[in-house]
């Protein structure tokens, strides 16, 4: 699993998530995806490169848009595919957060 | 009707090659839609991961036994580890997502599970949890 990071230029941290979650490498992924997003107010996951989405990767994004939220800000997923979007939604984690098909949905979906 | 089983200690270690013998099966089936592919690994992720997590033995780490069989327009799944008894239909009360601050973060594995599948059961067979599954299979 790949965690890639970026700031846009109005401020927003884009987290690019590639390649497949496994349970041994969990912990890592959730430390890392936490201390990338402790701060920030607005933060776009783009999933369009990941594989599968199993629930403890779920709950690791579950618990990262809680702690942007604490800050009054708004976490969203961008560009699941079709299998992610289901456990998405068989999970009821797509009730908790944006689901924006690009970029230009996400970006407006985080300020609103 | 194609049948594959497989046997493995139930650990966290042993979870990548069962992942990977659970796709080879999969990928056996060239006709397989992607989103049944999809459905049927995250299915057996998380069943054979809350063995791995949570079961407990007396000693030693519970064994898992995985059948998959794989029929015109459904996979059948049979899970069975000698894990404590544990009914994921019973056992595993849904909570209700009201809002994101006091929604739960874990503990949607066997509910993801339940929606992606058309039927579940369960029994416990002496020393072991027998759990069955179908999958609706989509053809690409």
């Amino acid at each position: 699993m790949e965690i890639e990071s970026e700031v846009l230029d109005n401020g927003i941290l884009l987290i690019s998530l590639d390649g497949r979650m496994n349970l041994k490498d969990i912990q890592e992924f959730e430390q890392s995806l936490r201390a990338l997003v402790k701060g920030h107010r607005a933060v776009i996951i783009d999933l369009s490169g990941l594989d599968y989405l199993y629930s403890m990767g779920l709950r690791s994004l579950i618990k990262c848009a809680q702690m942007v939220q604490l800050k009054c800000g708004r976490l969203v997923l961008m560009a699941p595919s079709k299998e992610v979007l289901a456990v998405l939604t068989a999970s009821g984690a797509s009730t908790l957060m944006p689901i924006c098909r690009n970029r230009a949905e996400a970006i407006a979906a985080v300020h609103s | 009707m194609n049948s594959y089983q497989y046997e493995m200690s139930a650990t966290i270690e042993a979870m990548l090659e069962f992942a990977g013998w659970a796709e080879g099966a999969a990928l056996d089936h060239a006709d397989l839609a992607p989103e049944t592919i999809n459905v049927m690994l995250v299915c057996l992720h998380e069943l054979v991961s809350n063995v791995a997590l949570h079961a407990r033995r007396k000693s030693g780490n519970p064994t898992v036994k995985v059948c998959l069989q794989f029929a015109a327009g459904q996979i059948a799944v049979l899970i069975e580890d000698d894990g404590q008894p544990f009914d994921p239909l019973t056992d595993t009360p849904v909570r209700a997502d009201t809002d994101l601050a006091s929604a739960y973060p874990g503990g949607r594995g066997v509910r993801i599970v339940r929606q992606l599948t058309s039927a579940m059961s369960y029994k416990r067979s002496g020393e072991w949890n027998c759990l069955r599954l179908e999958i609706a299979a989509r053809s690409v």
